[in-house]
């Protein structure tokens, strides 16, 4: 079920009234579980079976893991865990992957391999669950985190709905304790007791609150607009360059990048206003995905506003067990690879995402050697200037784009004339503006997301300063965003670019 | 819950106003063309109709490829590399569309010709005069792979599509005139309409798909046959407005070959020789030029890998030999 379908809007009114009508605070859980139950149904049908069985696994390693009283008990439920989640997710995921790479090198060595794909489905989401059970089971682990004592609670905080299909990819301490609330006049004797921590609380009540619905509806409104007029509409112009590339000039090769670096922030981001907004409505606070990434000065400023769930999850869950960077310089780069390469291939079973990954981490550990070697130049006053600080920009985002380019391209040779067109610049510019006024809507597009990204830049919270304006100023907004997404409906739904991870 | 209720009546007011708007803009100037035919009805057509409204560069020689998705494996990129190394400057717009046949082109061919395209190549297969009128349905686009999970449970998508069906059959109510407005977001492709990379797929795993499509066995004359009317209308067509034409028989599998009966092959080469006669025209085939390679995606569709460019580059010799006659 896809946030831009009418489909969204009737199954959101009616949990909405459902929720208002609903006054018992289990039930309204449980009613929360069952439609975020019915959400991913609708769209995965049988294979909801993995999501359940991903919940009960890691519910009760869980558990087990909390009371298990020694190092190595807890060590063998961890790896149960992790085998049982990655286990899914390397199966259904890269299983086809694997086999043609096996059968590309059996044929490379004239072995005659020839093993048939398996050919798969992709179950939606499973990235993304997959790595928030496995967070959740990790903390415990580490005795960051107490187990829920409520598979209701756990199972919610799994199967979330606005964030199910693409994240953001919660953390279960910052989740579950937003489900209870506290007893208020529980009295502070019985407390000091140190009862069952359960006791001290209840199911919080789930309310619709006129701040949280008109703030949480704007952010929706924004995520929509972000999505159906921008993204749906660049995505066309994308097609038209990466889907033969080959025999393009560069500044075609350059408009592409741009654009299709624009198409999917405007496409992820747009997903995770309207998660946010949902999430706001129905009183929960989910973490941001992205703050103004375009405007990173550097690549590891980049990664702190680029799916910053997915960024954070790596570090704490990958970067830093692999010993970061408080090891030899040259073990931290190798790091920074590996992580990259590994949250690459998270995206897809592809060598593009690989690609992706790895010149990702090649910008990390670069930028972490000229700041290692040349520490005096990161509080440079030249780079606190104006100026400074615009060329830090447009050199980030130079290499941002270009690695955009095996991120989007469909093929090795597609990826490799690309990226050359895009770094060896032909100047081959005798069409240049027949071009662009044959791409006029396109690039428009293009620019007038760049200016409003700017704006947005500048002005700080602009979501909150339009959740505050008066009823007429806000009806104005709201029929503004309606109309232009109604005038602009490419006529069929498209799918958002993350559904597929 | 007062004001929650306020909140609630602002997004219905806004609803209201710009649905109110959008209607009136639809009441006021309907997307009907002169004949009172919608002129968007399918996805594809109105990409096409997108593509036919921009401004072309005014000196740009193009040549525009139909056909079904057989011809999608034709790489324009490669194309005009081939042409250039040749001193030809050719810009190439593969306008496929999966399931179409010359009847459906010929809807097309008025925008055709406002184009003013200096050649176009159409890809003709014997799916074009021995199948039967066919809609791609969910169940014959993923027939080959298992796309979508197994359907053990009812599918809820499906329930509430055929309720919603049945609602606008009841109430004789019909939604198409609600699609927006967008004709004036010029889209301009390329490479083929929404044609994925179709990687090589093993032997084995193409031979399972040979059965799955039924071909006419009581054809008609061939003279009468709608398509080869269609296509033979083209040509001329074409020709009266100074725009050269191809004809090619885009590359099937072996199996696909051996799939057919001796009386349908022999009503194909009928259909070729009746077009080649009818309008003096000769046509290049690639029916069974590739049946040894291991280039296919399924069993008539060669990959669209570039690693595999034979079919691009066979076909952009033919045009560099029809380009220097």
């Amino acid at each position: 079920m896809l946030f831009n379908s009418i489909e969204f809007v009737i199954f959101f009114i009616a949990i909405l009234s459902t929720i208002v009508i609903i006054k018992n605070r289990k039930f309204t859980h449980l009613f929360l579980l069952a439609a975020s139950i019915f959400f991913f149904y609708y769209s995965s049908n049988i294979l909801t079976i993995l999501l359940v069985s991903s919940i009960l696994l890691d519910f009760y390693i869980g558990r087990y893991i909390w009371r298990a009283r020694t190092k190595v008990q807890k060590k063998i439920l961890l790896s149960i865990s992790l085998a049982g989640n990655l286990g899914i997710l390397g199966f259904f995921k890269y299983a086809d992957f694997a086999i043609t790479q096996f059968n590309i090198l059996g044929n490379y060595y004239s072995i005659g391999s020839d093993i048939s794909l398996l050919g798969l489905a992709l179950p939606i989401g499973i990235s993304f669950y997959t790595f928030q059970t496995i967070s959740y089971t990790v903390d415990i682990y580490r005795g960051q985190l107490e187990p829920s004592k409520s598979l209701r609670e756990f199972a919610l905080f799994v199967a979330f709905f606005p964030q199910l299909i693409a994240g953001p990819i919660l953390r279960a301490k910052q989740f579950l304790p937003q489900l209870r609330e506290k007893i208020e006049n529980f009295s502070q004797m019985t407390a000091d007791l140190n009862f069952n921590r359960l006791r001290q609380t209840k199911p919080r009540k789930i309310l619709l609150q006129s701040p949280n619905l008109k703030f949480g509806i704007t952010l929706m409104a924004l995520g929509l607009f972000k999505k159906m007029f921008f993204a749906d509409h660049i995505a066309p112009f994308v097609d038209s360059v990466f889907n033969s590339p080959v025999g393009l000039e560069s500044f075609k090769i350059m408009l592409g990048a741009i654009a299709f670096g624009i198409q999917i922030y405007a496409d992820f981001s747009g997903y995770t206003d309207i998660a946010i907004g949902i999430a706001i409505i129905l009183g929960f606070k989910i973490p941001i995905n992205f703050n103004k990434p375009y405007f990173a000065t550097s690549p590891s400023d980049f990664w702190k506003r680029w799916h910053i769930s997915l960024s954070s999850w790596l570090r704490d869950y990958l970067y830093i067990p692999l010993g970061g960077n408080r090891k030899s310089p040259s073990k931290t780069y190798l790091n920074l690879f590996t992580v990259m390469f590994l949250g690459g291939l998270w995206h897809g079973a592809s060598w593009n995402f690989v690609i992706w990954g790895l010149l990702h981490g090649a910008y990390l550990a670069f930028h972490k050697i000229i700041s290692d070697k040349f520490p005096f130049l990161k509080n440079h006053g030249f780079f606190k200037t104006r100026i400074g600080f615009l060329i830090s920009i447009i050199i980030t985002q130079y290499f941002v784009f270009l690695a955009w380019i095996p991120f989007r391209a469909q093929s090795l040779d597609d990826i490799l004339y690309s990226m050359q067109k895009y770094i060896i610049f032909d100047f081959e510019l005798s069409n240049a503006l027949d071009y662009i006024m044959i791409h006029k809507f396109a690039l428009s597009f293009v620019l007038l997301f760049i200016i409003l990204h700017f704006i947005s830049y500048k002005k700080g919270n602009l979501v909150q300063t339009i959740s505050n304006f008066k009823s007429p100023y806000w009806i104005l907004f709201l029929t503004s965003i309606m109309l232009l997404i109604f005038f602009f409906y490419p006529g069929e739904q498209i799918n958002f670019i993350y559904f597929q991870f | 819950m007062r004001s929650n209720l306020k909140i609630s009546l602002c997004v219905l007011v806004a609803f209201s106003i710009s649905f109110s708007v959008l209607l009136l803009f639809l009441i006021t100037n309907p997307l009907v063309s002169d004949d009172g035919v919608f002129i968007f009805f399918h996805p594809s057509d109105r990409e096409h109709a997108k593509f036919y409204s921009q401004d072309f560069i005014s000196d740009e020689k193009k040549i525009f490829i139909y056909g079904s998705s057989m011809v999608w494996p034709l790489n324009p990129g490669l194309i005009e590399e081939n042409l250039k190394k040749n001193e030809l400057d050719y810009k190439i717009y593969n306008l496929g569309i999966g399931g179409s046949k010359p009847e459906n082109t010929e809807k097309f061919l008025d925008m055709i010709i406002s184009a003013q395209p200096d050649i176009v190549a159409y890809g003709i297969s014997d799916r074009d005069f021995i199948t039967d009128e066919w809609v791609l349905g969910e169940e014959n686009e993923n027939f080959f792979r298992l796309e979508k999970p197994p359907q053990v449970l009812p599918e809820p998508s499906r329930i509430f599509g055929e309720l919603f069906a049945s609602a606008k059959v009841v109430l004789n109510f019909d939604t198409d005139f609600l699609r927006a407005p967008q004709a004036n977001v010029i889209h301009v492709l390329r490479g083929p309409l929404k044609a994925d990379l179709m990687e090589v797929v093993p032997e084995k795993e193409i031979e399972k798909g040979k059965e799955v499509e039924t071909y006419l066995e009581d054809l008609p004359p061939v003279i009468e046959n709608k398509n080869v009317l269609a296509i033979n209308n083209i040509i001329t067509k074409l020709r009266e407005n100074n725009i050269d034409v191809i004809i090619f028989v885009p590359p099937v599998h072996k199996f696909h070959i051996e799939h057919l009966s001796d009386n349908q092959q022999k009503y194909f080469s009928d259909v070729l020789k009746t077009v080649s006669d009818d309008s003096k025209i000769h046509i290049y085939s690639f029916y069974d030029y590739y049946r040894d390679l291991n280039i296919w995606y399924d069993f008539i569709h060669v990959t669209t890998n570039t690693d595999h460019p034979y079919f691009s580059d066979d076909f952009a010799d033919i045009l560099i030999k029809e380009i220097s006659s």
